[in-house]
């Protein structure tokens, strides 16, 4: 075995001097002529030069390995001799892993020299190389790539070609299989994947090359056989693990309406306007394997009515610009496989679109306070979608408005006609005003100058103590109602506001009438959850684990059948959608008044496309 | 030892080596009781394969030719150049014959054949009695 | 005393003989190159392979190294199927192949260096170093710069080194000029005689043949034509010639190849020629019938050449 590596070496003995001259060659051009001796640093080294020169190394040696005998007729002669082809082969590849190790400290060397006698600190290279392992480890891969396309061709530029095809075709595929659909974290990804290259591939490219020149009958020729049997020793190796991988990354991406250990989500942004549809969500748990991070939840696309399983959305809710029209990437779903086991057949990725305009306000929760008094909150028919230069402003007539980002940060009060008061503390005054209704932004230097003169000049601040009346020339708020605020929600046209106090319910209105109470049982004890319908004319209201609805026009409350102290997601004065996330469930109120539990598991009937 | 062999002729390669033999052995080149050159060294020496060399001398072992002592090599045996002498005998006779039958087929009389070979005989150191 | 020619008949012996083919086919796509091909050379034996340039004496050779798997038969090198151990087979024959090619920058040492070191058990320094010797060849050559005739004794050299108990030998000499020929000639001569040696020898030098080969083996269209005891072949072969001929020959004893020359036809007998001219001499048909001996190429050149025809047997 000795002998034949010697051999190797006699060969290469000439490139090998040609490679190890031209490292501090290359090292001291780089530095006399390009960079300067003064901005000398290792940083070029670790993450130029020495990669470079490594890479090169490795490959200008792999790609003659065995192509320069084979091309020669010395392979022939081998093969009359009684030596085994293993030992040829397993000398080669030992033959470059020494020298490419040995090439490795010599570039090491020469770098440490030349900072050290350029007068620079040269003792973090080794630290700064030892940050990028991942990329001597895809340079050894590139290298065993490269011996593997030695082994088919008998030419060295070709072997190159091969191996670096080769292992561009692996990295496609990886890509193709789309870790990114799992949730898959872009650095995450990079990082494993040049791990997995050196644990992985270089094995996979060994085992190929091997089985290619010992069965490969490589003194004949016959192409085509070595590159079967590198085929097949490639695969031995590294189809298991990206198998693996994809089976288990698949495996914990794929949903199932019976799966147990996700989090279903639905969303008042989630049904659609006619009230037909559901789209419901469910959510991994944030890491799964290999630090796949849930970013894509699996959506379900229920038949409000019937509460049966209608689609799948592939790409979930996705909005136009500039619209408010929701489109889904759907599938259909073709069959429906039996209790608990739930297997989806035969998609085919559609985008359908299911009308779901968003028409809901949130409640957004204040973040700083005026002069008058501890948070309130904001209310009024506004919907704000912040990026990173603008907010798009809602107004109450529904049309849009948008005003610079930055740190704008909403302030307690927010009047009916669509006035959007906010503050940001800058050196010309602590406050500024951005008027809706005119797109102009004033500073001012405190709170109670901010408010202009408005039509009716009236505002409403909520605090937990208690609903107050502001008036918006300034002065010190009126109050309306005392007592703990358990619950607050504005309707979505922004006039009324509904108040659950801990002894009852009242609607205020900012126009200055008087809140009205609402007739119903005496106070609540628990957390107070409400909803309002989409036409504001009447809302939900859960408490204690009951449910009670009211009409604007009556004042009374009336029961409505709750599955519990659950969320209520969205109303329409028939049917309701509930979300409870300590039990993880989701529960639909149907128009008779009954109660049905969303993907019980493994229970949920499944409504057939033509029925939909 | 050597004496001209030709592969190409149309007599076997062993028939050569043996005539060879033996005209030595008649003309007393190889006097009785000497010992032959070993096989490989005759093989070497002629260039043939030694199996041919070895089976010439066990034929003419058997012939009577040769004796051979193991361990010491092949000898000429005492009476071999009298058996050789009739044997080269025999084939000089026929090889005359043929050429005296191939000058009376070209055309030469009996008279020119007969001067001719008293002038070969002169020249060789021989007289004789020519009819 | 001594071994006799029964030894190499080739009949039916219970030891198993060094080289043995049974059966042995092989193709090329649709080149039939090898057919059923069946050879036995006993141990000791010198064996010539004839045949055309292109007739698969090569292909043939390097099944036996265990170069070229085949395709059907069996196949047994000192006892060992070269496609079940090629290892065995190799470390037991030396083989020259019809072309070697080494790295032109090495020196001969370096090249021997190796080759003893993959070699080592059986190689012989001494024999090495006489063949060295005797060769002529200088261990600081680079072998780019070697001759023609210098490669090749550099291949032999490597093949006879380590005294295998085989020997295969590919057209050794071919191309060479007549003085390292005779220097070829000569070791292979010593190389012959070392003990029980087998050899297989594939060579158009008809004269080297001659010289060498104890038993030969015509092979033609894929199979073997002839066989047997270089002597006895060459021996019971006659060329008949006969005439004068006219476009019709008739009958003709006996199971000739034939040749034309204008008037006159050349009858080569494998065997039974002399009979066969006695009958046509007896049958008056014609003025002259001549039988002469043949050695090895003219039998080479009947029995494998184009202008030959085979004579459909007849009534003898």
């Amino acid at each position: 075995m000795l002998c034949l590596i010697r051999k190797e070496w006699r060969e290469f003995r000439t490139v090998l001097a040609a490679l190890f001259v031209l490292a501090p060659a290359a090292s001291i051009a780089l530095r006399a002529c390009r960079i300067g001796w003064e901005k000398a640093s290792v940083e070029e080294s670790a993450s130029f030069l020495i990669p470079l020169l490594f890479g090169l190394f490795v490959v200008a040696v792999a790609a003659d390995l065995i192509a320069g005998d084979v091309r020669a007729g010395r392979m022939a002669f081998f093969a009359a001799l009684p030596v085994r082809p293993s030992a040829l082969w397993g000398a080669k590849v030992l033959f470059l892993a020494f020298a490419a190790c040995a090439y490795l400290a010599w570039l090491l060397l020469v770098e440490w020299t030349v900072l050290e006698l350029a007068g620079k600190d040269a003792s973090m290279l080794f630290a700064r190389l030892a940050e990028r392992p991942a990329l001597l480890a895809l340079l050894a891969t590139v290298g065993a790539a490269c011996v593997l396309g030695s082994t088919l061709v008998d030419r060295g530029l070709s072997a190159v070609l091969i191996g670096a095809g080769w292992l561009t075709a692996v990295s496609l595929a990886v890509r193709l299989f789309d870790p990114g659909r799992f949730g898959l974290d872009r650095t995450s990804q990079e990082e494993t994947l040049s791990w997995a290259a050196a644990g992985v591939l270089i094995p996979a490219f060994l085992l190929g090359s091997y089985l290619a020149f010992v069965r490969g009958r490589i003194h004949l020729g016959g192409g085509g056989r070595r590159l079967l049997f590198a085929l097949t020793g490639f695969l031995a190796i590294a189809a298991p693990p990206m198998a693996g991988t994809a089976w288990a990354l698949g495996s914990w991406w794929s949903v199932g309406p019976g799966d147990t250990d996700v989090e279903w989500r639905a969303s008042p942004e989630s049904v659609s306007p006619d009230g037909r549809w559901l789209l419901v969500s469910a959510h991994r748990k944030p890491v799964g394997p290999l630090g796949a991070r849930s970013h894509l939840p699996a959506q379900f696309v229920v038949n409000l009515e019937t509460t049966h399983l209608v689609d799948l959305a592939r790409i979930g809710l996705v909005t136009a610009p500039d619209r408010d029209v929701w489109y889904l990437g759907t599938d259909r779903i073709r069959a429906f496989s039996g209790e608990g086991a739930w297997r989806r057949r035969g998609t085919m990725p559609q985008a359908v679109k299911y009308d779901l305009a968003a028409r809901r306000v949130t409640a957004t929760r204040p973040s700083t306070s005026g002069d008058w008094g501890p948070p309130g909150s904001l209310y009024g028919p506004h919907r704000v979608w912040r990026s990173r230069d603008r907010h798009v402003v809602q107004r109450g007539d529904g049309t849009l408005a948008t005003m610079p980002a930055a740190t704008w940060l909403p302030l307690n009060v927010h009047a009916p006609w669509g006035l959007a008061v906010v503050g940001e503390p800058t050196p010309a005054g602590p406050y500024a005003i951005f008027e809706v209704a005119t797109q102009r932004i004033r500073r001012v230097a405190a709170l109670p100058a901010l408010l202009p003169p408005v039509p009716d000049g009236e505002g409403v601040a909520v605090t937990p103590q208690g609903v107050a009346r502001l008036s918006l020339d300034g002065g010190a708020p009126a109050p309306l109602l005392d007592g703990e605020v358990l619950a607050r929600a504005a309707s979505p046209d922004g006039r009324i506001l509904l108040v659950v106090l801990r002894e009852g319910a009242h609607l205020v209105r900012a126009d200055g009438t008087p809140p009205q109470p609402l007739r119903g049982p005496d106070g609540w004890r628990s957390p107070v959850a409400v909803v309002w319908s989409d036409d504001s004319a009447r809302f939900l209201l859960v408490a204690d684990g009951r449910g009670w609805t009211a009409e604007l026009g009556t004042p009374e409350l009336r029961p409505f059948p709750v599955p519990g102290q659950h969320r209520p997601v969205w109303f329409d004065g028939r049917r309701a959608v509930f979300e409870d996330r300590a039990s993880n469930t989701i529960h639909v109120t149907g128009a008779n008044g009954t109660i049905r539990q969303l993907f019980p598991a493994g229970k949920l009937p499944v409504t057939s496309p033509s029925t939909r | 030892m050597n004496f001209p062999i030709d592969p190409k002729s149309t007599v076997p390669l062993s028939d050569q080596i043996a005539e060879g033999i033996r005209f030595a052995v008649a003309t007393g080149r190889l006097a009785p009781g000497e010992r032959l050159p070993g096989v490989r060294v005759l093989a070497r020496d002629l260039l043939v394969n030694p199996n041919t060399v070895a089976k010439v001398y066990r034929d003419l072992e058997r012939e009577g030719v040769l004796r051979t002592r193991p361990g010491s090599g092949a000898f000429v045996a005492s009476r071999a150049a009298e058996r050789c002498r009739r044997a080269s005998h025999a084939s000089v006779v026929s090889a005359l014959r043929a050429a005296v039958a191939r000058g009376v087929a070209a055309g030469l009389s009996g008279e020119e054949i007969a001067r001719v070979a008293h002038a070969c005989l002169e020249e060789a150191g021989v007289h004789g009695h020519v009819q | 005393m001594g071994m006799s020619n029964d030894s190499y008949s080739g009949g039916a012996s219970p030891a198993p003989h060094p080289i043995e083919l049974a059966g042995v086919s092989r193709h090329f796509g649709r080149k039939r190159v090898l057919e059923h091909v069946t050879l036995r050379v006993p141990a000791g034996c010198t064996m010539a392979l004839l045949g055309r340039n292109g007739s698969g004496k090569t292909t043939l050779m390097r099944i036996l190294v265990g170069l070229l798997p085949r395709h059907g038969g069996r196949v047994a090198v000192a006892g060992i199927d070269p496609a079940k151990r090629p290892h065995a087979v190799k470390q037991r024959v030396g083989y020259v192949a019809d072309a070697t090619e080494l790295h032109p920058r090495w020196r001969v040492a370096h090249v021997l260096e190796m080759v003893r070191a993959l070699r080592k058990p059986s190689w012989d320094v001494a024999e090495e170093r006489r063949l060295l010797d005797l060769f002529g060849l200088r261990p600081r050559e680079r072998v780019g710069r070697l001759s023609r005739g210098d490669r090749a004794k550099l291949a032999l050299l490597l093949a006879l080194a380590p005294r295998p108990e085989i020997l295969l030998l590919d057209e050794p000499a071919s191309g060479l000029d007549p003085v390292v020929r005779r220097e070829v000639l000569g070791s292979l001569v010593e190389a012959i005689h070392d003990e029980g040696r087998t050899v297989l020898l594939s060579s158009h030098l008809m004269e080297d043949v001659e010289r060498l080969a104890d038993r030969v083996a015509f092979l033609a269209g894929g199979r073997i034509v002839l066989e047997g005891e270089s002597a006895i072949v060459r021996g019971r072969a006659r060329r008949v010639v006969v005439d004068p001929i006219g476009p019709d020959l008739g009958a003709l004893p006996g199971q000739p190849l034939l040749r034309r020359r204008g008037k006159t036809a050349v009858l080569t007998y494998v065997e039974g020629g002399e009979d066969a001219a006695a009958t046509l001499r007896a049958s008056g048909r014609f003025d002259r019938v001549e039988a002469e001996r043949m050695n090895l190429e003219d039998l080479f050149v009947d029995m494998l050449g184009e202008e030959t025809r085979e004579v459909a047997p007849c009534c003898a």
